[in-house]
């Protein structure tokens, strides 16, 4: 392991740059060699080295998540320079593509939703951030597990929000996501499989017991501004009062009547300013404790029991203080004594680079046959701690292995069970990757076209925020007449909206089917005027106030519209999950409800979209750059090389041209044998 | 001898030493009955005399409460009853929540099952499980009941519609689990959009369709030699491919038209997306497709469980008394068996939000039409419908059932690639003869 201390100290003394390229180099060798001596140990032989076309293909897939450009192909395929492969690999590594797909992962990984809330929306930027930023993997987890507070002011916390109100799925998901554990069932009872015990699953549970989904700095507000404390309770309760006590409590009260019962409505209303910001906070409670089960069924405890804050994997948990447990659970997660948050995440790498993991089950490690070679698990676990959980170095020393460079096997590993690589798994491309190739045609590289709307929606958010926390008394009590005032006016086109709705139906049933076009018709108007007052912010934009509060006041975010249009941007720049019937959506792109949902079966509707879809039907139409290019060509052979370049990075081999040069006769032929090209596998996958 | 077999031959058996080790404490085929399908499913089947030809599987995703639906407590205390009420239905002495109206009018056609339970009490894992009749592992994914039907009597995988469809489900769905990609569902994302794509883009002529058919397996021909053999997934994308192609051609490919229906139709499943795919559920039913599955999702009511079953049952049950009624009047309830599912219950006692929490220890499923004796309830919960008190039912007993109705012997052993044993009714299902016909 000497390259791999050599790695250790370079790191140390260079933090967070990119290594030098000879320690790179000597640790993807040091990899090898470990590989090459446990795959000779069982006699398995290494797959050959790829050759160019293939190389470079699956790099800029592998790497940055779309094709390469007919250009970007030519280029490298003619270039004769040494160094080639891996000048390519470097500068793949530290283009925007590389954040492009390594963010996708993490959408997938963690279920992010970006739309729903403001929640959503915060932490999507954060994420996206900190992916570009190239966020230590350590320090990324440990912000968003230790996360408490208003999004506005901690966006990490968007991490346990997605999960508001379930709280031990989030525990679940936690573990399994950091730690390649399966602690589900443990939820309900103890683990038939493995070693954990209900009573170690709320243990855990318990470091998040004193959650609460509450926004604190709402009532804070109102307090500071008006003087009244919502959560005020008299000192004794009214219960223990003695009758002498009662009386004396019922007189003052009766006398302060009529100005607590003012203060009240005002701090009410006050209130509804702060509506939705339940919702996008969370608030430690030091005095809430985490219970056990009403159908508890074990004897080592009763249901309603208090359970104690304990660690799993037999480390110990000393007396930790109710205000502590959080940064406990986050520091014990992200620890590196934590027996498994290092591998797993050298793990997860390693598929994301190879296409299987060198524990088979990244997510169930418990249930994981032992991998073939147990020297390499080690190996990328050190060398996960020497690059410091700099992602984007542990992979540049992947891609640079001769691993990455050899053929695909060509039988599958047979799931669940561990793998010898001898080289990497053939794949077929994610939808993301589908998608942002067919972008790539179309458009070019617009790797660096980013999705402003998101963050410009973010940043108003919190603008607004911070506004809002600012205001004296004064400004919120008029911020909070607009609100009520704007929500009499919701309500009222809503009530519109549905008497119409009733009386459409009605003619609808009747056969008057003018009369349901007309009211329809009628429907959209209001509709159109309501968001058009809404955009404007009508009835909420007399004063500049409410004008600068209202994003804070929203319930929903709405992303701004973007500068670039959809289909101008990389699917990592677009609200994940996709919605359901796009493109992405349908080849099989993460739908958030599980940790790594996205999928690569092969379905019915999938082929009928490259058969007769939009998007295949934009590589033929007339008016697009890459249909137009393609018939500025007027040699059939230049023909036939662009498209084998653009769709398969490589050029047509003499067989190719023998078969193919004839379809190339008129540009209906070469337009159809373009479209061949779309559905044949040699495009859906990357070897 | 090949080095993959071997390959996989050692790590599998590495595998299971290590499985029997940690899990079940038996080896392969130990304890186990015959690899064959038994006298029991003979009997079972003959019960229902196979009278089921096509299931409308109908999934509430998200874990449905059992205690406001059809395990109603009216007798209960108020914090495990809340404010639904129970109502008499058709058959005397069958209850159901007060939002099932319409379905009180069908309960002569349904069995309901009052006694599933069942240890998996996580979404995904809860799912799985009613889908496959398998817990969920990483070593394999097993094929969902739809895969199962058409891969034990393939007869009927010969038209150009697929023997299987699925609606608006999610992406954990197993799908064909290890089987082969031609009993994989298809999957239909938006009912009323129906399969989209389906029709050759007009610029482009029949011949020049062909033509494209014809080259594209050409241009495969080099990669297919290589990868075919060792690869399911290329194997699915040209049979998928295939299938696509079919379907384009085919006359039935109207089944998967919503706006065929009259409107008189719509109007009785309702408005809503779920309704409509019940509705297109029926159409494919009729068009001869043997399996379809209709997810409704939303049913994780955390809190406010009454806001929310306000909004949501209403729906259910217009849909689904409307597809009974419309199946019994088109004389397709006698060869279609309607099923409701979900993964799990909710906890009886309400809580705090008012709401309730995963509940696998107790819930309850639904069956109605061919091969089910109707008017009937099987097994029975406490008095607060939080334990099974007779009869306990279980995800694998259930499908058992479902193959018994479809004439399907529901402990045929069908083996993995990696050679292991597996059933439609799991290792230990038995059919609920009771409530077959």
């Amino acid at each position: 392991m000497k390259f791999l201390l050599l790695l250790i100290l370079t790191i140390t003394t260079s933090f967070a740059k990119p290594l030098p390229l000879d320690v790179v180099r000597n640790t993807a060798r040091e990899l090898d060699e470990v590989l090459i001596a446990g795959q000779k140990a069982e006699e398995i032989t290494a797959n050959p080295i790829v050759d160019d076309p293939t190389f470079v293909r699956r790099s800029y897939l592998n790497i940055i998540g779309r094709l390469p450009t007919h250009d970007e192909s030519r280029s490298f395929l003619e270039s004769t320079g040494k160094g080639k492969r891996s000048q390519l690999i470097d500068s793949l590594v530290e283009s925007p593509g590389f954040n492009s797909r390594l963010f996708n992962f993490w959408t997938d990984l963690l279920r992010v939703k970006t739309n729903t809330e403001h929640n959503g929306l915060g932490w999507h930027v954060w994420l996206k951030d900190a992916v570009e930023n190239n966020m230590p993997y350590d320090r990324m987890v440990q912000e968003m597990l230790a996360a408490e507070g208003h999004i506005a002011e901690n966006p990490a916390a968007g991490y346990y929000l997605r999960d508001r109100g379930m709280l031990l799925d989030n525990v679940s998901n936690t573990v399994q996501v950091f730690l390649g554990q399966q602690i589900g069932c443990a939820q309900c009872h103890d683990h038939p499989f493995d070693d954990t015990t209900q009573m170690e699953y709320y243990q855990l549970a318990a470091f998040l017991g004193g959650t609460d989904y509450r926004f604190d700095g709402g009532r804070e507000k109102i307090k500071e501004t008006i003087g009244f404390d919502q959560k005020k309770r008299p000192k004794k309760p009214f219960k223990k009062m003695t009758k002498e006590e009662r009386r004396r409590f019922a007189l003052q009260a009766k006398k302060t009547q009529k100005s607590a019962l003012a203060k009240r409505n005002e701090a009410r209303a006050i209130g509804q300013v702060f509506r939705y910001h339940n919702r996008n906070a969370l608030a430690e409670n030091t005095t809430k404790e985490l219970k056990l089960p009403v159908d508890y069924q074990y004897d080592d405890g009763n249901a309603g029991d208090v359970v104690k804050p304990g660690f799993l994997f037999g480390l110990d948990a000393k007396d930790v203080k109710p205000e502590q447990r959080r940064d406990s659970f986050a520091k014990w997660v992200t620890s590196s004594k934590n027996p498994y948050f290092t591998k797993v995440i050298a793990n997860r790498m390693w598929e994301y680079t190879f296409g299987y993991g060198l524990v088979a089950n990244p997510d169930d490690w418990n249930n994981s046959p032992k991998p073939h070679y147990p020297r390499l698990v080690d190996f990328i676990e050190k060398a996960m701690l020497a690059t410091d959980y700099d992602l984007k170095q542990f992979l540049r020393i992947l891609y640079h292995t001769d691993l990455f460079q050899r053929e695909v096997t060509t039988e599958e590993p047979s799931q669940g069970f561990s793998f010898h690589f001898q080289g990497p798994t053939l794949r077929r491309l994610s939808a993301e990757e589908i998608r942002d190739s067919f972008v790539t045609l179309v458009s070019g590289n617009i790797d660096s076209n980013t999705n402003n709307g998101l963050e410009e929606a973010w940043d108003d958010y919190v603008k607004s925020f911070n506004f809002l926390m600012s205001t004296n008394g004064q400004q919120l009590k008029e911020i909070s007449v607009a609100v009520i005032e704007g929500e009499k006016q919701r309500r009222a086109i809503q009530k519109k909206i549905s008497l119409l709705r009733t009386k459409a139906a009605k003619a609808r049933e009747n056969g008057n089917m003018a009369a349901f076009r007309n009211i329809s018709v009628e429907i959209k108007q209001v509709q159109r005027t309501a968001g058009k007052n809404y955009q404007n912010r009508k009835g909420m934009s007399d004063n500049s106030l409410t004008a600068k509060a209202a994003p804070a006041l929203a319930r929903r975010a709405r992303p701004n519209r973007p500068d670039h249009p959809e289909f101008r941007m990389r699917a990592s720049e677009l609200p994940v999950p996709a919605r359901g019937g796009t493109f992405i959506a349908e080849f099989g792109g993460a739908d958030a409800e599980s940790p790594s949902s996205a999928h690569t079966e092969a379905t019915v509707p999938q082929t009928l979209r490259l058969l007769n879809g939009l998007e295949t039907g934009l590589l033929t139409n007339k008016k697009n750059s890459f249909a137009r290019s393609l018939r500025a060509i007027e040699s059939p052979s230049k023909r036939l090389d662009f498209l084998f370049l653009s769709l398969f990075s490589a050029f047509p081999t003499e067989a190719e041209k023998i078969a193919f040069l004839p379809e190339m006769k008129t540009s209906k032929t070469t337009e159809t044998f373009a479209q061949a090209m779309l559905t044949s596998n040699r495009f859906l996958f990357v070897q | 001898m090949n080095p993959f077999d071997q390959l996989d031959e050692q790590s599998r058996r590495s595998f299971l030493t290590n499985t029997a080790r940690t899990a079940f404490g038996v080896t392969l085929g130990g304890a186990s009955a015959s690899w064959f399908s038994s006298a029991e499913a003979a009997e079972a089947i003959k019960n229902s005399n196979g009278k089921a030809k096509n299931v409308i599987y109908l999934y509430m995703s998200g874990g449905m409460t059992h205690i406001d639906t059809f395990d109603p407590k009216p007798d209960a205390p108020s914090e495990y009853r809340g404010p639904i009420k129970a109502i008499s239905t058709k058959v005397d002495g069958i209850q159901l929540g007060q939002h099932f109206e319409r379905t009180a009018k069908h309960t002569d056609k349904m069995a309901i099952v009052r006694s599933m339970t069942s240890t998996q009490g996580a979404h995904a894992q809860g799912n799985y499980h009613v889908h496959t009749s398998y817990t969920q592992r990483a070593s394999i994914t097993h094929p969902s009941l739809g895969s199962w039907a058409n891969k034990l009597d393939a007869g009927r995988l010969k038209g150009t519609l697929p023997p299987y469809v699925t609606v608006h489900t999610g992406n954990n769905h197993p799908g064909a689990g290890f089987f082969e990609p031609n009993v994989a569902p298809l999957p239909v994302g938006d009912a009323e959009k129906g399969l989209q794509n389906s029709k050759r883009r007009s610029n482009v002529s029949e011949a020049d369709f062909n033509r494209q058919i014809a080259l594209r397996s050409k241009l495969d021909a080099n990669f297919g030699a290589r990868f075919k053999k060792g690869q399911r997934s290329v194997r699915a994308y040209d049979e998928m491919f295939n299938s696509a192609v079919g379907l384009m051609q085919s006359k039935d490919l109207e089944a998967f038209d919503l706006s065929a229906e009259s409107k008189e139709a719509h109007a009785a499943y309702g408005a809503d997306k779920f309704g409509k795919g019940v509705l297109l559920a029926r159409r494919l039913v009729e068009h001869g497709v043997r399996f379809v599955e209709v997810q409704f999702g939303g049913f994780d009511w955390h809190s406010d469980n009454f806001t929310k079953a306000d909004e949501k049952l209403p729906i259910l049950d217009q849909a689904y008394a409307a597809l009974l009624a419309d199946l019994e009047q088109r004389g397709l309830l006698e060869t279609t068996l309607v099923v409701i599912a979900t993964e799990f219950g909710r906890t009886p006692k309400i809580d705090d939000d008012a709401g309730r929490n995963h509940f696998p220890k107790a819930f309850s499923f639904a069956l109605a039409g061919a091969g089910i004796k109707g008017g009937t309830i099987f097994g029975e919960t406490d008095e607060t419908a939080s334990n099974v008190i007779t009869e306990k039912t279980t995800a694998s007993d259930f499908n058992a059932t479902i193959a018994a109705a479809m004439g399907l012997p529901h402990d045929q052993v069908v083996f993995s690639p990696t050679k292991r044993p597996f059933r439609m009714g799991g290792k230990t299902g038995k059919p609920i003869s009771d409530i077959l016909t």
